[in-house]
């Protein structure tokens, strides 16, 4: 498997969120416990997978800087990332701008995660929704339903390249993974980020849409195994 | 000076151009009774024109001549040629008909509009405003005296405040005698300027984004009360984008003070567009000058062909939104 990767140049990209030292029944299936965070990095370590897998964690999960960060080699990945929604940074629950900075000390990268964590794209009856035209070009609350306008979503790429710009990030990761053809085609025109990350698995040889898999408390490491080994018509 | 708090803080200029808030906050169809007395110098940068070019200036001395006697003050004005290195039809030496307010700056070698237009720009260091106005851009007589009255205050003042003016223009597409172009810029009107009313076509594609805009109508004027409510993008436009290099008029000071325009962009597209960004990004608003319409006669020997046109507006496309509007100021 790994000897494969290498041959394709090719980099998997797994998810993480919020990390937890046990699932409640309250918690979001998006938070996984350590013990199962440190399974599924057990199995790349052993696997030496690792050395083809970038981690992000997204969010700016407080958990990230105080149980990850001191807990893994950054080296012994092939990148290490945290997305970061601008309006997070120093909020409470999330990593302050001293946590990101050290961070990045570390070897971690920081890609921009929007300013709030809010859809660029919508679908309504599982149909992909073209983006609203024109509108202001102005913040949106963080919970915001309705679909973004143009300027709306040109303001979540621009604005959090700006307040995150000590950082440099070279990458967008959209939240809920939602993108339809302005979202890429204003980034296109501006030339913002080199990478908008999504949230669907394949192989990442490199491409702009980049595609990353969502690791949720009930992924073992198994089941991303067989994906791999599918994926690679290795199964 | 008008200045909105985003000009203080550090930024890229696509966020400060985006975040602009251009509500200039009156109607610029109204008359003004009080407009201020400035002094204007006009920038025509002349490559191969020809005789069109003369015409052009020609025109231009009138329209100062007409804003000069509409004041009772004193106001100084001067018409500035920057011939671009010409070679097969160099501007003709100053005749009678221009007077002493002619400069002809000789340029020895072919620099580009931006840089042909920097040149003017500095000669006019000791003006209030400068116009620039392409050499196969006609004016009307009071077409200067409609852009100087946009720098009041408001309709009733006699202060003066900095602001962008951008020209509407018809647009001329057939070969005309000398008298016929008179009688074109007669009938020139601002409703026939794409920025009126259009539809977006392929042949404006500048990128990838742009595609889902075409055949999309476009009323950019109207739709945004006279640019006043303009924000973000329109479509696939930023508001410097509604500024275009065949007459437009700048304060002169602020312009020199952001560096005038960008000589990187030497040949065709967004030549002019580097410093009304700039100057956007300043806080300075952009307002449409809709009395008078220029007149744009695109049939000419020195207009490039459609192929070459489309070329390199996409070059200088991507180099505007990608690289220069990255820039920190």
């Amino acid at each position: 498997m790994i000897q494969t990767l290498c041959d394709l140049d090719a980099v998997l990209n797994y998810v993480w969120h919020r990390i937890e030292d046990r699932i409640t029944a309250t918690s979001s299936p998006y938070t996984v416990s350590s013990a199962q965070l440190d399974s599924t990095l057990g199995w790349l370590t052993d696997t030496e997978l690792s050395t083809r897998v970038r981690l992000y964690f997204d969010d700016n999960d407080q958990s990230f800087f105080h149980r990850v960060l001191p807990a893994i080699n950054v080296s012994s990945f092939f990148e290490v990332v945290v997305a970061v929604p601008a309006v997070s940074v120093d909020s409470p629950g999330h990593g302050t701008m001293q946590d990101l900075a050290r961070a990045v000390e570390a070897g971690v990268r920081i890609a921009a995660h929007g300013m709030a964590h809010v859809r660029l794209a919508s679908y309504l009856n599982g149909m992909l929704l073209a983006t609203p035209s024109g509108g202001q070009y102005e913040a949106v609350e963080p919970d915001l339903q309705d679909p973004l306008n143009e300027n709306q979503v040109l303001f979540q790429l621009i604005e959090s390249k700006e307040a995150l710009a000590t950082f440099a990030p070279v990458e967008f990761v959209l939240p809920y993974g939602c993108f339809n053809r302005f979202t890429v085609g204003a980034n296109e025109r501006y030339g913002i980020y080199r990478y908008l990350g999504t949230s669907d698995f394949d192989l990442d040889v490199g491409q702009s849409l980049r595609p990353r898999r969502l690791v949720k408390s009930e992924t073992s490491p198994s089941e991303l195994e067989d994906e791999v080994l599918s994926r690679l018509g290795l199964s | 000076m008008f200045l909105s708090s985003q000009s203080t803080t550090k930024g890229t200029l696509r966020s400060k151009l985006l975040k602009h808030d251009n509500d200039y906050g009156f109607d610029p169809r109204d008359e003004f009774s009080n407009a201020p007395a400035l002094s204007v110098s006009c920038v025509v940068p002349y490559y191969e024109t020809g005789a069109l070019g003369v015409t052009v200036a020609r025109q231009l001395a009138e329209a100062l001549s007409e804003y000069r006697t509409h004041h009772d003050a004193v106001v100084a004005t001067q018409l500035v040629v920057v011939d671009d290195g010409s070679v097969a039809r160099p501007f003709p030496s100053v005749d009678a008909d221009f007077g002493e307010e002619l400069v002809l700056v000789r340029l020895k070698e072919n620099v580009g509009r931006s840089a042909a237009r920097n040149v003017g720009l500095r000669q006019s260091t000791n003006f209030d405003v400068t116009i620039f106005v392409d050499s196969d851009v006609l004016v009307q007589h009071d077409q200067v005296s409609r852009i100087v009255e946009l720098y009041s205050l408001d309709t009733t003042s006699s202060q003066k405040r900095d602001v962008i003016v951008a020209n509407l223009f018809t647009t001329l597409r057939r070969p005309q005698s000398g008298t016929g172009l008179l009688e074109a810029l007669q009938r020139a009107a601002i409703q026939l300027d794409w920025r009126w009313k259009c539809r977006f076509q392929p042949s404006w594609i500048g990128c990838s984004g742009d595609t889902h805009y075409v055949g999309i109508d476009y009323q950019l004027v109207s739709q945004t009360d006279f640019f006043r409510s303009w924000t973000g993008m329109v479509g696939p436009w930023s508001l410097s984008n509604m500024v275009l290099g065949g007459c437009f008029a700048v304060p002169t000071m602020q312009a020199l003070e952001v560096g005038g325009f960008d000589e990187s962009f030497a040949l065709y597209g967004f030549t002019e567009t580097t410093l009304v960004t700039k100057l956007i990004a300043q806080g300075v608003p952009v307002i449409p000058q809709s009395k008078a319409a220029a007149l744009h006669v695109e049939w000419n020997t020195a207009h490039l062909s459609q192929s070459d046109r489309t070329s390199r507006f996409r070059s200088a496309h991507s180099q505007f939104y990608k690289d220069f509007l990255a820039e920190t100021i």
